[in-house]
């Protein structure tokens, strides 16, 4: 609706940049102990997604990687996808596919 | 000048940025001697905030020569010939890199998965990975991560107020291409 003003914008620079901050931490996390650990087996993987902070960790990180990459895709998609239609489409195909990912990663640690 | 010596001309010193796009912006015939004259500039030129940017001057030069061309010929650009400022070229990677990566989560998962579920599925995600386009995704998919990751930091300190003068900016975009390219060496000789 055009006159109307909110605070999205903001809130999106905001969050993409929170969002940023808390996957860096995780992923260069991940690539030091892929790195650096010795031997990487089963029972080493095993043991640390086991512990509770890093179930907490990597819940954070995926939900901080949906929104960071909602945010990045509606900018695309807001740029280069000109149609209406298929641009909401697109974007309707992105949330669905984002929100699978996290019951993905619920199924990971808590499934049968 | 001959046509062939100005399409060589426009090629080796490359045309400002914004410059070439005002010129391709406005596409009304300039003479070619004149046009040759602004081309055969050196590329880049020192300048300070007080003096008027090349892509000023660029305009300003060619509004003084649209005046005094005597002969209306249509001038042929090669859009391909253009030379992107480093800045541009990492702000455009950023965002490959950035819809790449989403189009890898599935695979993040997938190895996430295999890897925690059972000492079965981590076996069989062993040999899965040991497979030499399985490994070259995987290359890809750490190649595409470092690059967000290096241009993502960039960004942030920019964000911060640091670096955003126009030749801190250059230099930190090639800092970027260089610190990628060793990551992705490092990451090949990983996983190789």
């Amino acid at each position: 609706m055009v006159g109307q003003i909110d605070r999205r914008g903001l809130y999106d620079w905001i969050a993409q940049r929170a969002t940023a901050l808390i996957i860096l931490a995780y992923t260069l996390f991940i690539m030091a102990y892929l790195f650096f650990c010795p031997a990487l087996n089963y029972v080493a993987v095993n043991k640390i997604f086991s512990h509770l902070i890093m179930k907490m960790a990597t819940v954070a990180a995926v939900l901080s990687i949906l929104w960071h990459a909602w945010i990045g895709l509606w900018t695309v998609l807001t740029d280069y996808v000109k149609p209406k239609l298929i641009r909401l489409i697109l974007e309707a195909a992105i949330i669905v596919l984002l929100l699978s990912y996290l019951v993905w990663v619920v199924e990971i640690f808590w499934g049968a | 000048m001959t046509r062939s010596g100005l399409h060589k001309n426009i090629s080796q010193n490359r045309i400002n940025y914004l410059g070439s796009l005002w010129l391709s912006a406005n596409p009304r015939s300039v003479s070619y001697k004149n046009l040759c004259l602004i081309l055969a500039k050196p590329k880049t030129q020192r300048y300070n905030r007080r003096e008027l940017s090349p892509a000023c001057v660029f305009s300003q030069q060619i509004n003084r020569m649209l005046e005094v061309s005597e002969k209306q010929r249509p001038v042929y650009l090669n859009l391909a010939q253009f030379h992107f400022p480093p800045m541009a070229i990492v702000s455009i990677c950023h965002r490959i890199s950035g819809v790449l990566l989403f189009l890898f989560l599935p695979l993040m998962l997938y190895i996430l998965h295999q890897a925690v579920h059972s000492a079965d599925s981590f076996a069989a995600l062993t040999l899965c990975l040991q497979n030499g386009f399985m490994k070259f995704l995987v290359w890809v998919m750490l190649s595409a991560i470092w690059f967000h990751v290096v241009a993502g930091i960039r960004h942030l300190i920019m964000d911060l107020g640091i670096g955003e003068s126009l030749n801190v900016a250059r230099a930190s975009s090639y800092a970027v291409f260089v610190i990628v390219a060793v990551l992705m060496i490092i990451m090949g000789v990983w996983l190789w």
